[in-house]
């Protein structure tokens, strides 16, 4: 009595071949996990890194464009003065 | 013998390999009962021991909300560092302490007798919140048991123009003062948490992931506008150079929406240098300090002559001669002014005029309509350790008391308070709560109406004269627009009564008194000299304050004065 269409031999054959084709996935997986979280850390780290150098930036630009430090090169430097009321002109929108 | 002896040898050893085997299988029941079936926690035992000795739970640091003005820019920024720690019992004894010591400039017996007193322990701080550079440099020095711990520092980019309304955190993160404080909940991040496998050296080998997702604070935009910040910064600053003052503090409100737009106090101090902090001039005075109005009050004395009926602004009050006696007290004026009308008395700030109003109308319609204002409670920013002043509440009023209510005495009031009573007048008779969070135009909370709008434009009719020739302010006067507003003098409290010799001065006012919008409350404590009144010592510094307002939010001049420009150039060529 017969259950499946393979010979014995053959049915051991081919769980052999599945069970060693299992068996590298399961070495290639794991490679690939520990690849993956090695990348992980790696974009964790330049993601701080970006965020160091974007605070930092964000207050460097404030730093420069503070409205006292505007004012005085404004006043100081370029000579500049606020537009007296004489000088100006109502536009209507 | 031999046979009977061997029989016995039979029976003994299958009894032996009986009990082999049962110890055996014993041996596998139990293995069974502490690996698979878990019988009396056995396995769930040997689990947990195992993790604590392997699995680590870290903490994932986030970042506390952003604060930023109106127009989005950063106020409060919180920036990566790293804080240095040390395991002591791994350093204490290293060879390199003194290159350590070097590289952190601190001294190296200080840091022999630190790492001496945590001997026993595994942590401790050696240099906090260091700039990601320094702390890279330090770390790469590869001293036994030093490592970084990541965490964020609060900066503040506009430094003592915003300090006092901004408020602190501590070192820890948390707010502790200010609009930090305040909006704590909204700010704070939620730290997440991920479990690792670490390996002898502590270091991690394997990431379980992130059991709870990290959650960063929210941003939060102000009200406030830091340009217009700015400006009361530098008016501020320069009144207490040129009237020697002690203290200081300005208000500006959007009275439309209930936004305040800029408020600054002096002293200052710097926030980002924590060392150096001194409480006292961390302290936001605009809404935290009462002081007595003074005349700033006569406004609303004036609100409850027009609310009772018996005067209109041109109702005639014979003020002669100069001088009345309130129970024991003779009051005042300048000078004998004669017969004035209502509206006259408020321009000169006449003290017989506003005594026979007070008196006309009693204290109780004064105190009602100070109430309404908003006097005696919160204006509703939430500030923390914000007071809302104090209304009289006496058993009995005696005739003098009746009277110096309408003066503003006998009460108290912040600043703000004070902003706030008169954006009512700005609001056309509409009191809404204050707020420092920036307002959708189009979804402004709806105010209780506290005096008709009627009331209120002839109030400010009044208000508008107080700044024009003859009145009390008039270098309270802004180029291109009318103004108007009410001065206040009032005499210091000191042990043993008012002194003679310090004083308050205040502005309140409001502009375009055409259109009317932006409310701004000047104090200035203490200013030396003979220029100390509120006309001299205040109303300048609103005069330049407003006039910025009034530029930066695009408010339309009245007046240009372009003809006149045209005949000036026709007249040089």
């Amino acid at each position: 009595m017969r259950i499946l269409p393979l010979s014995p031999l053959m049915l051991t054959l081919l769980l052999a071949l599945a069970l060693v084709s299992s068996g590298l996935g399961l070495v290639w997986s794991t490679h690939e996990v520990r690849a993956g979280y090695a990348r992980l850390q790696e974009l964790e780290l330049q993601r701080w890194q970006l965020q160091e150098e974007y605070t930092r930036l964000l207050l460097e630009i404030n730093t420069w464009a503070a409205p006292h430090r505007i004012n005085q090169i404004a006043s100081s430097k370029l000579f500049m003065l606020p537009p007296e009321l004489s000088l100006s002109r109502v536009v209507e929108p | 013998m031999t046979v009977a002896s061997y029989a016995l040898s039979k029976w003994r050893y299958g009894l032996v390999c009986l009990l082999l085997s049962g110890l055996a299988a014993l041996l596998v029941a139990r293995l069974v009962m502490l690996q698979v079936t878990d019988e009396g926690g056995g396995a769930v035992f040997l689990r947990e021991q195992g993790a604590i000795r392997t699995i680590r739970t870290a903490e994932i640091p986030v970042y506390r909300g952003l604060i930023e003005d109106r127009n989005g820019t950063p106020l409060a920024v919180s920036s990566p560092v790293v804080s240095l720690w040390a395991n002591p019992q791994l350093l204490k004894d290293s060879p390199r302490l003194g290159e350590l010591a070097a590289l952190l400039d601190v001294d190296p017996t200080e840091l022999h007798e630190k790492l001496a007193f945590y001997g026993d322990k595994q942590f401790m701080y050696l240099a906090r919140h260091q700039t990601p550079d320094f702390a890279r440099q330090v770390l790469q020095g590869q001293f036994p048991g030093v490592k970084g711990e990541r965490e964020y520092r609060r900066y503040y980019p506009a430094g003592e123009v915003t300090a006092q309304v901004l408020g602190l955190t501590n070192v820890d993160g948390r707010g502790i003062a200010g609009v930090e404080m305040a909006f704590e909940e909204w700010l704070r991040g939620v730290p997440g948490k991920k479990r690792f496998i670490k390996d002898l050296h502590g270091d991690m080998v394997r990431d379980f992931g992130v059991i709870d997702e990290p959650r960063p604070g929210k941003t939060l935009t102000l009200s406030l506008d830091l340009r217009l910040q700015y400006v009361q910064h530098r008016e501020l600053q320069r009144a207490m150079k040129e009237t020697g003052a002690v203290a200081g503090s300005a208000v500006t409100l959007d009275a439309w929406t209930g936004e305040v737009l800029a408020i600054s106090n002096y002293p200052v101090f710097n926030p980002n240098a924590r060392s150096t902090l001194d409480y006292g001039s961390a302290r936001n005075r605009a809404v935290t300090d009462v002081y007595e109005p003074g005349s700033t009050i006569k406004t609303l004395t004036l609100v409850a002559a027009l609310e009772s009926g018996q005067f209109s602004l041109d109702s005639v009050i014979d003020t002669s001669p100069g001088r009345i006696r309130v129970g024991s007290k003779v009051l005042h004026d300048p000078r004998n002014y004669g017969e004035m009308t209502v509206s006259n008395i408020i321009e000169k700030s006449s003290q017989v005029g506003v005594t026979k109003l007070a008196q006309a109308v009693g204290h109780e319609a004064i105190l009602d309509v100070l109430s309404r204002f908003g006097l005696g409670q919160e204006t509703g920013t939430g500030f923390p350790g914000e007071r809302a002043g104090v209304l009289p509440e006496l058993a009995h009023w005696s005739d003098i008391e009746k009277v110096t209510l309408a003066f503003g005495y006998g009460l108290n009031a912040t600043p703000i308070q004070l902003a706030r009573a008169y954006a009512v007048l700005a609001n056309g008779g509409v009191r809404r709560p204050l707020t420092l969070i920036k307002q959708d135009p189009k979804s402004v909370t709806e105010g209780d109406r506290v005096v008709t709008a009627d009331i209120a434009r002839d109030v400010l009719t009044v208000l508008g004269r107080v700044t024009e020739p003859g009145g009390t302010a008039t270098l309270a006067q802004v180029p291109g627009f009318s103004v108007g507003g009410k001065t206040g003098t009032v005499h210091k409290v000191g042990e043993g009564g008012y002194l003679d010799d310090q004083y308050l001065a205040l502005f309140v006012g409001v502009a375009p008194i055409s259109q009317p919008r932006y409310v701004t409350a000047i104090l200035v404590d203490q200013p030396r000299g003979d220029h100390y009144g509120g006309g001299l010592a205040a109303a300048p510094v609103y005069s330049r304050i407003t006039e910025e307002v009034l530029r930066i939010r695009n408010a339309r001049p009245e007046r240009t004065d372009l003809g006149a420009l045209l005949a000036d150039a026709g007249t040089t060529q």
